[in-house]
C-alpha cells in the first residue's frame, strides 16, 4: 500500500486550494468530466433568481463543489442589499433573531395558534423596505430562497407553519441571512 | 353571555368569521383562512379597516394595544368591502363583555349575516350582488332558522334592503342600516355614539354612560332611515342599478414560499393567492369570477392566453356560451404549466344580453380587432368586457 506522508501540511493545503480553483473554473469554464459545464453567467442568473425555482442540476453541482458554492456566494451577497450574519451563540429564543447593518428579522409565536410563527423584517429609517426576496444560508452553505410580501406600514409580515421552511432553518443560530 | 356568529354574505354562501384575535407581535393587521397559515389578499384592505387614523374600527373600539389583529375566515374571500359590516360588528361583539364571537352557528344564541361597505364616519354603503348574496344563503338561513337559532339580517338602507325584503318575503328579521352604529344599536352591542371623537377606548366604559349613547344612536338612526326612506322616494331608478355591469375578478395563485407550481399543480402545495399583475415567475394559475348582476342573463365568457400555455382546469360553465339564460356567478380556473420566457398576455371576453348572445359571441372571437367589434356590439345594446393582462416576465 502506498503511505501517504501527512507532515507538510501546509502543501497539502495548498495543493488542496489549487485543485479546488481549477475543479472550480473547470466547473464554470464548461471543462468537468461527465458532462456539460456550468457557465458563470447561468450560476449568477440562479443566484439572483427568486424562489421556488430550484435547478437540480446547479443544486446537485453547488452540493459536491465547496469552491462552486463560495463563488455562489460572493454572486449572492454582491445582489444582497442587506446581510445578516449567524444569530449570537447565547440566543435563547426559540427562532434566534437576526441582526445585520440596517435591518431586522424577528419571529415570534403566534397567539393565537400556537404551531404558527409571524416572521417580521424591519429595514432602519425605511418606512417602505424595497425587498423581495430572503435568502438563508444554512450551516451546510445551501442557499433557500424565499420570495417576501410587500411591506405594510414598514415592515414585512409572513404568518408560517412551525414547520414551514424558513422557521426551520432560522432556528439553527447558525443560518445566515440575506435580503434583495 | 349573547354567544353570537357573524357571517359575511357573499355570492359563494355565507362565510363564517370564525375569531378575532389580537396578535402582540404583528405590525400590521391580517386574514387567514381558516386558523391556517394562508393569508388572504384582503389582509391589506383588513389593516386599513382597523387601523388607527383610518379604520372605522379603531375609531369605534380603539386605542388597542400594540401590535394587529388576525381575523380568520372559514372560506376565502375574494375582494371589494361588502364585508366590511360583517367586520365591524364582529369587533363590537369583541368589545363588549357581555357578548362572545362564536364561529359556528351550531354554538350561537344569534346568527347574523350581514354585508355593507363602511366608510370612516360609519356610514354603510350600498353594495352589489345582494340577490344572488341571498340565494346562496338560502339553505343556511333556512338551516340556522329551522335549528331554532336567532337570524337576523343587516343591509344597507335603501335598495340593498328593498331588494331583500322583496326576495325573502315575510317571515325573516332582516332590518335596514344607515350607520355601522345602528347595527350596534339593533343589536344590543356597545358601540360608541356617532358624535364620539376618534379614538375614545370603549372597554371599560361605565353602564350608564352606554344607556344614554344607546339611546341616541336609536335616535339617530330613526332620524337616518326616515332621511333615506324619503330620499330613496325621490331617487328616480338609475340605469346602473337596473341593468348591473359584467364585473369579473381574476385572482393569481402563485407557489408559496420555500416550494414550486408543481408542488400546487400536482401536489397539496396551497398557493398564494393575489391579483393577476406583476410577473410571471411563480404563477401557477388564474381563477376567474364572472358575475352579471341580478338575475338570469345570456352570457358568453372565456379567457384566452394569447401566447397559447394556458390550461383550462375546468372549462367554463356550460350556460357561458351566450345561447341560455342562466344566473351567476360563474367561476373557473386556469393552469398555467408553461410560461414564455418574453412574458404572456392574456385576454378575457364576456358578452351579455337579455337575449341569447351566441351569435355575438362568435362574432368578437372571430374578429381581428377586438376592440373595435366590442364597440359595435355595445351599440347593439349588448354588455360586453374586453380585459387584457400582461405579465412580466
Amino acid at each position: 500500500m502506498e503511505r501517504f506522508d501527512a507532515g507538510d501540511k501546509a502543501r497539502l493545503e495548498l495543493a488542496r486550494d489549487d485543485f479546488a480553483e481549477e475543479a472550480t473554473a473547470r466547473e464554470l469554464l464548461g471543462t468537468a468530466a461527465g458532462g456539460q459545464g456550468l457557465s458563470p453567467s447561468r450560476l449568477y442568473a440562479y443566484a439572483r433568481r427568486r424562489e421556488g425555482t430550484a435547478d437540480l442540476a446547479i443544486e446537485r453541482r453547488l452540493r459536491v463543489n465547496p469552491m462552486l458554492r463560495a463563488c455562489y456566494r460572493r454572486f449572492v451577497a454582491a445582489e444582497a442589499r442587506f446581510y445578516a450574519p449567524a444569530a449570537m451563540a447565547a440566543a435563547t429564543d426559540e427562532v434566534p433573531p437576526r441582526r445585520g447593518e440596517g435591518w431586522r428579522l424577528t419571529a415570534a409565536r403566534s397567539q393565537a395558534e400556537p404551531g404558527q410563527y409571524i416572521l417580521i423584517i424591519e429595514l432602519d429609517g425605511a418606512p417602505e423596505p424595497d425587498v423581495e426576496i430572503l435568502i438563508l444560508c444554512d450551516r451546510d452553505q445551501v442557499f433557500h430562497h424565499f420570495a417576501v410580501p410587500l411591506p405594510r406600514r414598514g415592515a414585512i409580515q409572513m404568518i408560517l407553519d412551525a414547520d414551514a421552511e424558513p422557521i426551520r432553518l432560522l432556528r439553527d443560530p447558525r443560518t445566515e441571512a440575506y435580503l434583495r | 353571555m349573547r354567544r353570537i356568529a357573524v357571517f359575511i354574505a357573499t355570492t359563494a354562501g355565507p362565510v363564517a368569521i370564525e375569531r378575532i384575535t389580537l396578535e402582540p407581535a404583528a405590525r400590521a393587521s391580517m386574514v387567514c383562512l381558516g386558523r391556517s397559515a394562508r393569508q388572504l389578499p384582503l389582509s391589506d384592505d383588513y389593516d386599513s379597516f382597523v387601523a388607527p387614523g383610518v379604520g372605522a374600527v379603531a375609531r369605534a373600539f380603539g386605542p388597542f394595544d400594540a401590535g394587529g389583529f388576525r381575523m380568520d375566515l372559514a372560506a376565502p374571500l375574494s375582494s371589494g368591502d361588502s364585508w366590511q359590516l360583517a367586520a365591524f360588528v364582529a369587533h363590537a361583539v369583541l368589545a363588549d363583555p357581555a357578548a362572545e364571537l362564536t364561529g359556528d352557528a351550531d354554538d350561537a344564541d344569534v346568527v347574523l349575516w350581514l354585508t355593507g361597505a363602511v366608510d370612516y364616519d360609519y356610514a354603510v354603503q350600498p353594495v352589489e350582488h345582494v340577490a344572488e348574496k341571498l340565494h346562496a344563503a338560502e339553505a343556511a338561513l333556512t338551516g340556522w332558522s329551522a335549528a331554532g337559532r336567532q337570524v337576523v339580517l343587516l343591509l344597507p338602507a335603501g335598495a340593498n334592503h328593498d331588494l331583500a325584503g322583496q326576495l325573502l318575503g315575510g317571515g325573516w328579521d332582516c332590518r335596514a342600516v344607515a350607520s355601522a352604529l345602528d347595527a350596534c344599536a339593533a343589536l344590543d352591542l356597545r358601540c360608541p355614539a356617532p358624535a364620539t371623537a376618534p379614538g375614545p377606548a370603549v372597554r371599560g366604559a361605565g353602564g350608564r354612560r352606554w344607556f344614554g349613547l344607546a339611546a341616541l344612536a336609536v335616535l339617530l338612526l330613526v332620524a337616518l332611515l326616515l332621511w333615506r326612506s324619503v330620499a330613496d322616494d325621490d331617487a328616480a331608478p338609475g340605469p346602473v342599478a337596473s341593468q348591473p355591469a359584467l364585473t369579473l375578478e381574476l385572482t393569481a395563485r402563485r407557489a408559496p414560499a420555500g416550494s414550486g407550481c408543481v408542488a400546487v399543480l400536482f401536489g397539496d402545495g396551497v398557493p398564494r393567492i393575489g391579483p393577476v399583475r406583476g410577473t410571471l415567475r411563480d404563477l401557477c394559475g388564474i381563477d376567474a369570477v364572472l358575475a352579471v348582476g341580478d338575475g338570469p342573463r345570456f352570457v358568453a365568457a372565456d379567457l384566452i392566453d394569447l401566447h397559447g400555455g394556458l390550461l383550462p382546469r375546468e372549462r367554463p360553465p356550460a350556460p357561458l356560451d351566450g345561447a341560455v339564460a342562466a344566473a351567476g356567478p360563474w367561476r373557473w380556473s386556469f393552469d398555467l404549466p408553461r410560461r414564455s420566457p418574453d412574458g404572456q398576455a392574456f385576454l378575457f371576453l364576456a358578452v351579455a344580453g337579455a337575449g341569447p348572445v351566441d351569435a355575438a359571441w362568435r362574432r368578437l372571437r372571430a374578429a381581428e380587432d377586438v376592440e373595435a367589434a366590442a364597440g359595435e356590439l355595445r351599440r347593439d345594446g349588448l354588455e360586453v368586457t374586453v380585459e387584457r393582462v400582461v405579465l412580466e416576465p
